[in-house]
């Protein structure tokens, strides 16, 4: 493993992707793996992009590495996609829109499937977001479909959180939930020669007004607007600029800022925890029959059910 | 340079239904693409589609790479025009299995269940 | 081994059709209102009144060189084809020239290696281009440029040149030879050719819109007809939108159709597309000339619809789908030979091809009679019922928004990987029989009839590149330099792009090139693989 660990802060891009694979996999290993990894991140630069199927998030995300690449900086990439809910399996193909970039040396690019996790993001990704930032990646780039609940998600894990969307989506826009409204750092409007791109950026920029979030901070940033066709390499350079900008505002640690990354990490932390207690609990209960032994007594009038889970709890403490 | 699809797309969402990640590549690769995605992806199997002979002139490039990896990864090559002399040919390369026009859902899902046990 | 009781869109085959059901809407109206003889509105039952005109009898070509190419166009003519088709190898359909690095391996097997005026000219040498129909599956704006400049050189007006080039502009990305370059871009080229067509070669077909390709990626007859729609109806507003006339563009609109093994369906559908383009046409874009209305319908047989396994079936299948065409007024067809699960046709596999489409007509003598199946309690049935399965479809996909945004926003792309696991799904399930691969096989090592010719491979002609190399050195470079400037500077103006492209192809400059600089004028790479830098500066 130490082998595997020293290999991997070097840049090592078979290590970085074997320890993605366990971290994946939910292997034992990738635990320890993590925690010794842990110091070595927080450096790199993670920017979310979300949005509906067909946005053109993929062409986005190749444009963005190539600027960072024109900026020298060593880019890691995650693309996320869903997993078949009925066989588990799935089709990861975001790659091909950023093929050209398969062989420079200082682009990595890994596909990850949600696995049935609702809302895209897994624990699993988080964790190879600090593989990629031990690897000494300069910028992350975490790519998620979203619609929704799926952009909250990602806000939790990315400094930077991008939204995209494309005029002519019409009524989609009027149902945005409001969970989006809290999360997006930054909209682009994609494929802004279509005829509908200045009412779809008027409608974006109206919705934002100071709120407060819910620990009762204001919001300090207000999500610019940019306009971009990615096809064509267009406005990517202002997309840029803001980018740059809400580095800075992040680098200011703003209350409102710092009370979000604090939000992320007790929920993320809140979640190993559940995931902890929730396997504790199956390999005593559930993995040797106790459970399906207590739900024949109770069925068949011998026990009662409130009795018996209150017995259960009490014997974890 | 082969854009006949058709093959690919079924094949990978066939293997999909049957519970596996697929790493859909696309056309335009090259065995310095695959090979380097693959590494990226830690993909067990590499499974290569082809409806035009280009194969035989990449296949060689692709599995002498592969075999100066700490541990190559296998690879299947399935396409409707591989011939009993491609096949043969593609095996002694090193090639692990290729499914030429009318193998069966199941026996190319075997196939490749068993090389990613290995 | 069941009989499907369905054709391959859905629609339920009875057992026998009577008088008093189905079509008889159709059968009892006025006889002109919805079928109308061979050649009269709406051309339901003929686009011409042509008893025992048969149709152009030709077979796709293409392979390695333009020379080589050149000897099957004289062989197939000799052995009486009665036109050519073409098409390039994989690197010339996508418009890439013989010397990009992913060109390598596949110079010249899968069709002809074509990338500037002399391939043409070689291409075409000895061949009479006024006097037969000139057809291409390369791509269309070279094609047009270098038959144009061709009769030029040899004193012909271009106004007597015949033929046709297919346009795409919607699918081609998706299941096709991608192009890789920006939709408006693809959709303005092809708008260009087919004015530039109307006006300077009028007899040429510069809008034949090819459902052919995007069906072999499973769909069936209706998805294949309502796609073909939408397709030429958004070039059809788009070149209205320019200001032109309906009538001085429509009459050289044709349709190059798919043909499978489901016999019944494939008639009724070319019916059913005579009528509703010709109702399309008139009532919906105005058009007063009967020959805007008189959709010429052209085919090539499924290659989807053959099998690797025992090549000699795919004669026969290809024998079937020739009889089902004659009966359907088909007005060219090419056959996808039987060797061509393999590979591109044989010297062989061409004559079986031809063979079989000139026993079909001198010795059954089918288009004697033309549209036979009029009147059929069936057949009117079947036509009508296809006929209102493809306009119920082409409503619906014009109803989820601009073809525009569909196809930029992957909508299309969604609906042919749909069929192509739905076809995939078909053929495993053994729900589509597909005889020597699903039934009635025969051991790999029995099945040896045509094998021989079948597998042939051949080299890919690796010396392209450097030939291209001392041919790019040849030029006269400050000319060729002008010339793509003028390309780019055309691109970017709202100009047809024909006679820049004309005169560009004219100094030497190759395709690669010539579209590389188009794409820049649209703000993306010269090159979208990456490896091509430009050879002008901004």
């Amino acid at each position: 493993m130490n082998a595997l660990l020293e290999k991997l802060t070097s840049g090592d891009v078979r290590s970085a992707a074997r320890l993605i694979r366990m971290i994946d996999d939910n292997q034992p290993a990738a635990w320890d793996a993590l925690k010794q990894l842990f110091p070595h991140t927080r450096r790199a630069r993670v920017i979310g992009v979300t949005g509906p199927p067909g946005a053109g998030k993929s062409t986005l995300t190749s444009c963005l590495i190539e600027s960072a690449r024109q900026r020298s900086m060593s880019v890691g990439v995650l693309a996320v996609d869903p997993s078949s809910p009925m066989s588990g399996g799935a089709i990861l193909g975001d790659r091909i829109r950023m093929n050209r970039h398969t062989l420079d040396e200082e682009v990595f690019i890994r596909s990850l499937a949600s696995r049935g996790h609702f809302g895209g993001i897994t624990p699993a990704t988080r964790g190879a977001i600090r593989v990629l930032d031990a690897m000494g990646k300069d910028v992350i780039i975490v790519e998620t479909v979203g619609v929704g609940q799926d952009e909250v998600d990602i806000a939790r894990l990315a400094d930077t959180t991008v939204i995209v969307w494309v005029p002519g989506l019409g009524d989609d826009i009027q149902a945005m939930k409001a969970g989006i409204l809290e999360v997006a750092d930054i909209f682009v409007v994609n494929k802004a020669e279509h005829p509908d791109t200045e009412a779809t950026s008027n409608y974006l920029r109206s919705v934002f007004k100071q709120e407060k979030n819910t620990s009762g901070i204001p919001r300090d940033w207000m999500p610019p607007v940019v306009e971009t066709v990615a096809t064509k390499s267009k406005g990517i350079d202002d997309l840029w600029d803001v980018l740059d900008r809400h580095r800075e505002y992040t680098a200011g640690a703003s209350d409102y800022f710092v009370s979000r990354k604090r939000k992320a990490c007790r929920v993320e932390l809140e979640n190993f925890v559940h995931q902890g207690l929730s396997e504790k609990f199956s390999t005593r209960f559930a993995a040797n029959g106790l459970l399906d032994e207590q739900a024949a007594l109770i069925t068949s009038g011998e026990a009662d059910i409130y009795a018996v889970a209150e017995r259960l709890l009490a014997e974890i403490r | 340079m082969d854009q006949h699809e058709v093959a690919a797309v079924g094949i990978a969402k066939m293997l999909r239904d049957n519970g596996m990640e697929v790493i859909y590549a696309g056309c335009f690769n090259t065995p310095e693409t695959i090979l380097q995605a693959a590494i990226e992806e830690d993909v067990d199997v590499i499974g290569i589609s082809s409806h035009s002979w280009e194969y035989l002139y990449y296949m060689p490039e692709l599995m002498e790479m592969l075999q100066k990896e700490a541990s190559p990864i296998p690879v299947v090559v399935g396409g409707s025009v591989i011939t009993a002399k491609d096949k043969a040919a593609l095996g002694e390369i090193g090639v692990a299995a290729v499914f030429g026009s009318g193998t069966s859902d199941a026996k190319i899902i075997g196939s490749i269940q068993k090389l990613a046990d290995r | 081994m069941t009989r499907t009781t369905r054709t391959r869109s859905g629609i339920n085959l009875k057992s026998n059709y009577r008088p008093d059901e189905g079509a008889s809407e159709t059968l009892k109206n006025d006889y002109q209102d919805n079928l109308g003889d061979p050649g009269s509105y709406p051309y339901t039952r003929g686009t011409r009144d042509n008893p025992g005109g048969g149709w152009i009898q030709r077979e796709l070509s293409g392979e390695g060189d333009a020379r080589r190419s050149n000897a099957q166009f004289k062989y197939l003519l000799e052995q009486g084809q009665s036109g050519v088709d073409i098409i390039g190898d994989s690197p010339t359909q996508s418009l890439m020239d013989p010397d990009h690095p992913l060109a390598k391996y596949v110079i010249g097997t899968q069709g002809v290696s074509l990338c500037c005026h002399d391939d043409y000219r070689e291409l075409f040498d000895e061949i009479p281009i006024d006097e037969i129909s000139i057809s291409s599956s390369g791509p269309p704006m070279f094609t047009v440029a270098s038959l144009y400049l061709l009769a030029k050189e040899r004193g012909i007006s271009p106004a007597s040149v015949r033929g046709s080039v297919l346009q795409f502009p919607f699918y081609a990305e998706y299941c096709g030879y991608a192009y890789k370059m920006p939709f408006e871009l693809h959709l303005r080229m092809t708008c260009d050719i087919i004015e530039f067509c109307s006006q300077e070669m009028p007899k040429f077909h510069g809008f034949l819109e090819d459902s052919y390709f995007f069906s072999e990626a499973g769909l069936n007859a209706v998805e294949e007809a309502a796609l073909a729609f939408v397709e030429i109806r958004h070039v059809v507003r788009t070149l209205l939108n320019r200001g032109l006339d309906i009538d001085s563009f429509a009459p050289r609109i044709a349709i190059l159709v798919n043909c499978s093994m489901d016999f019944y369906e494939e008639i009724a559908k070319i019916r059913a597309m005579r009528r509703i383009f010709a109702r399309m046409i008139k009532e919906e874009f105005g058009a007063k000339d009967p020959r805007s209305m008189a959709v010429v319908i052209a085919c090539h047989t499924s290659g989807l619809s053959l099998t690797t396994e025992q090549p000699a079936n795919n004669i026969v299948r290809g024998a079937v789908q020739t009889v089902a065409l004659g009966l359907a007024g088909i007005q060219a067809l090419e056959i996808s030979t039987f060797d061509e699960g393999f590979r591109t046709p044989s010297k062989e596999a061409h004559l079986v091809g031809l063979r079989t489409q000139q026993i079909v007509d001198l010795e059954a003598n089918i288009t004697r009679v033309q549209d036979p199946f009029g009147g059929s309690w069936f057949m009117e049935s079947l036509t009508d019922q296809v006929e209102e399965k493809v306009l119920a479809m082409i409503t619906d996909i014009e109803s989820r928004g601009d073809p525009a945004d569909l196809v930029t926003g992957g909508y299309f792309k969604q609906f042919f990987q749909g069929a192509m696991s739905r076809y995939h799904q078909n053929v495993s399930s053994g729900e589509v029989t597909k005889v020597g691969l699903n039934v009635l096989q025969v051991p790999e090592d029995e099945d040896t009839l045509l094998r021989d010719v079948s597998e042939a491979k051949f080299e890919p002609l690796l010396e392209r590149a450097e030939q291209l190399g001392v041919f790019k050195a040849s030029r006269d470079q400050s000319a060729v330099r002008e010339s793509l400037l003028a390309v780019f500077k055309v691109t970017s103006s709202d100009e047809n792009i024909m006679e820049a492209v004309i005169s560009a192809v004219e100094t030497g400059a190759t395709m690669g090139e010539i579209v590389g600089v188009m794409r820049e004028a649209s703000g993306t790479p010269y090159d979208p693989y990456g490896h091509l830098t430009s050879p002008i500066e901004g």
